[in-house]
């Protein structure tokens, strides 16, 4: 037996850790002997939160406890799956899990998604679930625009003692008008939705017992705003093939401006009328009193410029040797709970692992290796592929959060043979 | 992948898998060369540093390929009891796995493995690279290993399951020394690794 190049104490160690490692694995991998299945993983397609009362596709879960998968859950439920609610009607919902044992080792894959109707489903084996069809549209939330109020002081600031004496005998008549277009505007818009628009949005993983891995992709996917009588205002088109935990912060700015130039082409025209009476200085009024409303609107729109939509695309939680994979979270940001109905919508949430090994005497019993045979135990499998997940090795070259993959990939039966007898051949010359 | 397996596979077989159709619809490869081969012509001795001598059997502390630029710290790793041999998780390092011979001995067969990363930094990322003729050494607590390689195989994971005593077997007798035997993954198609590149060289 060669001697070991290490000191004792770290010997010692590793042989403790080992016997440790060997001890967890024996109990939460074999079969009856622990609840833990030896490999897991689930898929939920779609979970939407609305003031803080959910509503899902439900979920597929496959676990493998050494000897049989179990999969419990619907698998592609329909839209209908998530209840009563309004806020999507169309698309085609996929959710898929399995688990499975190769060569004693736990290996799981699930993925999730959505798209629209005429998506084909493809097998959670090949990835992602889902071939984009039409568009599916969700209203990730409801803009609420019809307090706006402008009083006479708002009017007033900033003209000169020229436009100022020129507007007092028309007060009792632009006030009004102002407050009536304002609302003839506002009312026309009604209560926009934003809307969550896709193609597919969906995420997939998979575990081995080393580790886990998952991605994202969202096809065709973007959110905006449709203003009635004004029209759709894009806010975001979200990336593709985005990296983990990808951020999207927006604001609602281009509709704050959409509205006031809607807001400012009408009040141009009723105040031109109103104003006749004032001329020659009608369009400098119409200027000012332009200005001084979208300024008011503005003030009381503002927190739709702030931050009101936080996405994160393809969103990791790592645990040890498993992952949580969200396609898309959408989130309205408190901030904006004036305006907006707080809705979170996530799409496509995988998970996978943690996976363990079965016990070598379980399902399958192996012969007791006999003490006096001469051949010695030699590898059967050497795992040395790691998947580079971003941010997954730390500091001190852990590889923690990355996957080995040890998978056995079936090649054809002539290039095994020819590998095979190469080996023969080269180490028995 | 495909393609590089059928001609992996063609070539191994056309060394000496006779009766095969395969082989004889191919053209003949070249023989293989398990022979010692000349080391390139010597620098005058007295502008080149002697290497040490190789020394008696010890466990390997470094690996080192210069066509590589290979210098990674050796460290012994076990057999799980599932006969799985886990490399280090640091892909920096590799491992030497301790049931197999020590450089310099006489039996057995001297086996090294380390990662491969899907996006670079793995210790044996380049290994399928290394041709027969190539150097490697390993260094030892007493000295240094020169082995010179002989072969560059991918094996799917099945058929080092199936003939692993054929690869990682220790009953071979060398007298020369034990060979190195040097193993990773490759084949990486975006999910996983198709398999294993070994790489076998002798001491020189």
């Amino acid at each position: 037996m060669p001697t070991a190049p290490f000191p004792l104490l770290t010997r010692s160690r590793k042989t403790l850790a080992l016997a440790g490692a060997g001890a967890l694995i024996a109990l939460a991998a074999s079969p009856g002997a622990a609840a833990a299945p030896v490999a897991q993983a689930d898929a939920t397609a779609l979970v939407l939160t609305v003031l803080s009362t959910p509503a899902d596709s439900g979920t597929v879960k496959a676990t493998h406890d050494g000897a049989d998968e179990t999969v419990v859950g619907q698998q592609n439920p329909l839209i209908t799956a998530l209840g009563n609610q309004s806020f999507i009607n169309a698309g085609t919902l996929a959710q898929d899990a399995t688990a499975s044992v190769v060569d004693r080792r736990g290996r799981s894959a699930a993925c999730a998604g959505l798209a629209g109707d005429g998506a084909t489903l493809v097998s959670v084996d090949r990835g992602f679930c889902l071939d984009p069809g039409d568009n599916a549209t969700i209203n990730a939330g409801t803009l609420q625009l019809q307090d706006v109020q402008v009083v006479q002081s708002d009017l007033l600031a900033g003209l000169d003692q020229t436009l100022q004496a020129a507007l007092q005998p028309l007060l009792g008549t632009v006030l009004p008008t102002v407050d009536s277009t304002l609302q003839t505007v506002l009312t026309g818009i009604g209560d926009p939705g934003i809307v969550l628009d896709l193609g597919a949005v969906q995420s997939q993983c998979a575990a081995t017992t080393n580790g886990a891995t998952g991605d994202s992709q969202l096809t065709d996917a973007g959110l905006y705003v449709d203003l009635p009588t004004i029209g759709r205002v894009d806010l975001v088109n979200l990336p593709t093939n985005p990296p983990p935990n990808t951020k999207v912060v927006t604001d609602l700015d281009v509709v704050v401006t959409a509205i006031s130039d809607a807001v400012e082409t009408e009040l141009t025209t009723a105040l031109t009328g109103v104003l006749a009476p004032a001329a020659p200085l009608v369009d400098q009024l119409v200027t000012a009193l332009n200005a001084n409303v979208i300024a008011v609107l503005a003030d009381q729109l503002a927190p739709l410029e702030d931050n009101v939509l936080d996405a994160t695309l393809n969103k990791q939680t790592r645990g040890d040797r498993s992952i949580e994979v969200t396609a898309l979270d959408v989130r309205v940001l408190p901030a904006a709970s004036a305006f907006v109905d707080l809705v979170n919508v996530e799409i496509g949430r995988s998970s996978c692992g943690p996976n363990g090994r079965v016990a070598v005497d379980n399902p399958t019993p192996t012969p007791t290796p006999d003490p006096t045979d001469p051949t010695p135990a030699v590898p059967t499998s050497v795992p040395a592929g790691e998947l580079d997940l971003a941010g997954g090795a730390t500091s001190s070259g852990d590889l923690n959060g990355r996957i080995a993959t040890g998978g056995l990939v079936l090649m054809s039966a002539l290039a095994a043979a020819c590998g095979v007898y190469g080996f023969r051949r080269v180490l028995r010359s | 992948m495909a393609a590089g397996l059928v001609f992996t596979g063609g070539v191994l077989t056309g060394r000496g898998l006779a009766g095969s159709p395969a082989v004889e619809a191919a053209p003949a490869p070249p023989a293989p060369t398990v022979t010692v081969t000349a080391d390139p012509p010597a620098t005058p001795a007295a502008v080149r540093p002697v290497p040490p001598a190789a020394g008696p059997p010890a466990p390997p502390t470094r690996l080192v390929v210069p066509k590589l630029d290979i210098k990674a710290p050796v460290v012994d790793i076990d057999l799980s009891s599932d006969a799985v041999l886990e490399p280090p998780s640091d892909p920096d390092l590799v491992g030497w796995w301790t049931g197999s011979a020590e450089p310099g001995a006489t039996q057995g067969r001297v086996v090294v493995t380390g990662h491969t990363v899907s996006t670079g930094g793995g210790a044996l990322d380049l290994l399928p690279e290394l041709e027969p003729g190539d150097k490697v050494v390993l260094v030892t607590a007493t000295g240094r290993h020169r082995y010179r390689v002989t072969d560059s195989l991918f094996a799917s994971y099945r058929d080092v399951a199936e003939h692993a005593q054929d690869i990682f077997g220790q009953t071979e007798t060398s007298p020369a020394g034990a060979r190195l035997i040097l193993v990773t993954c490759t084949g990486f198609n975006g999910r996983f690794y198709a398999g294993n590149s070994i790489v076998v060289a002798r001491p020189l």
